[in-house]
């Protein structure tokens, strides 16, 4: 799944991976709020899943990790 | 507190703040906007009862304002206290969600009962009011009727609808030339069930009072006894001018009879239009006006400064429910 995630970020933000060791992606302005809506969308067109808006929160959205996180708790 | 709050200052701006929120809208926002170059006019739109309807997020290290959300409230009153959304703004490379996070801070600190969006851009508001807020976003209609004219100087008409006028259903109309005069015949309290709730603050302070704009307010009566407002406003462009009607309050219904009054109008103005959301449009085709459809060829404009001869669409937002939007809500209606 991290690598399915990995990619759609790399749609959504093509500088995404370059900026890998910036550290976390909401908090260090790498994605920001139209960024993580195109990730919504397309995070939820890819898992079939729908994201509640109270779980747009930044830190849901700051790494691959997160965001994994984020599609188990929306699949659960 | 959280993570914001580690990076950023997030309050509402204080009076001190001023300059540098009219300095931000000029450098992030529009260059030259009115917000950025008229303090007067700042003040009275976005400083009520000595605070400043900015929620503002400060860097700390920099003490440079990174992110804006502005807010206009329809009411002073507590247990109906509706607000529409203006200034939205975050510089680049900020947090992300900033702007977010700015709107959440808005809501929890006025403690509003609805909390509404008019004039919302189509690429960037529209999509994140929708997908991150869930809220339903529309598009207002727009309804006109034109004069007799060999020559339209501001509306530019491919295909002429000639005015038909109602004559089953008519009401009185009146002019209110003072807040007092329509105080003494409307309590607008009757309307309290309707969001966005305008008191009679509301009513003074953006049309009796409004600084540059010359809003005419009027009457319907129904039973000889008031049971709407229809407020309008004039604009004048190329040596012509036309009749815009800006705000309703009241009984929907009294609309379909201002028939009457609308032709009288028309003897004098080159067109009338009326932009609305969530009203009932039969009333507003029931008093003779057209709506202007989608890839209309007749052109009615909405832009005046500077002119700009094209149909405009003004997006709404909203939370499930009804509510009801009109031309002058929110920061809409604004002098250049």
């Amino acid at each position: 799944m991290k690598e399915r995630v990995s990619g759609i970020l790399e749609r959504v933000k093509p500088e995404f991976k370059s900026r890998l060791g910036e550290g976390d992606l909401v908090s260090n302005g790498i994605l920001d709020s139209l960024d993580i809506m195109n990730l919504i969308m397309e995070l939820e067109d890819e898992f079939a899943i729908e994201i509640d808006p109270e779980d747009v929160l930044s830190e849901n959205f700051e790494s691959v990790e997160a965001i994994v996180a984020l599609i188990e708790k929306c699949r659960s | 507190m959280n993570k914001y709050d580690e990076k950023y200052e997030i309050r509402f701006a204080a009076y001190d703040d001023i300059d540098e929120v009219m300095k931000f809208i000029d450098e992030h926002w529009k260059k030259d906007h009115i917000l950025a170059k008229n303090r007067n006019f700042f003040e009275y739109e976005m400083v009520i009862d000595s605070r400043v309807n900015f929620m503002i997020a400060k860097d700390r290290k920099t003490g440079m304002i990174q992110g804006l959300a502005g807010f206009i409230p329809a009411s002073k009153d507590k247990d109906r206290y509706d607000i529409w959304g203006s200034f939205w703004k975050v510089v680049d490379g900020a947090m992300g969600l900033l702007g977010l996070e700015l709107t959440k801070r808005i809501l929890k600190d006025t403690n509003c009962r609805t909390d509404l969006s008019v004039g919302l851009g189509f690429k960037t508001a529209v999509p994140i009011v929708r997908k991150m807020r869930r809220y339903e976003v529309g598009k207002m209609q727009h309804f006109y009727c034109l004069s007799e004219s060999d020559s339209y100087r501001i509306a530019k008409i491919r295909h002429y609808e000639p005015f038909v006028e109602n004559r089953e259903y008519q009401v009185d109309v009146i002019e209110f030339n003072s807040l007092k005069e329509m105080e003494s015949q409307y309590d607008v309290s009757e309307n309290k069930d309707t969001i966005p709730y305008k008191d009679t603050w509301y009513i003074n302070h953006r049309y009796f009072e409004h600084p540059i704009y010359d809003y005419r307010i009027f009457g319907l009566l129904e039973d000889q006894r008031v049971g709407a407002l229809l407020i309008c406003r004039e604009q004048e462009y190329a040596d012509s001018k036309i009749f815009r009607i800006v705000d309703y309050i009241g009984k929907h219904g009294l609309f379909a009879g201002i028939s009457g009054f609308l032709k009288e109008k028309l003897k004098e103005y080159e067109y009338i239009d009326f932009y609305c959301y969530g009203f009932d449009t039969s009333y507003v085709k029931q008093a003779g006006m057209i709506e202007l459809m989608e890839n209309d060829t007749n052109i009615i404009p909405n832009y005046f400064s500077p002119y700009v001869a094209e149909n405009i669409d003004i997006w709404i937002g909203k939370p499930k429910g009804n509510a009801v939007f009109f031309k002058a809500d929110g920061d809409q209606d604004r002098p250049n």
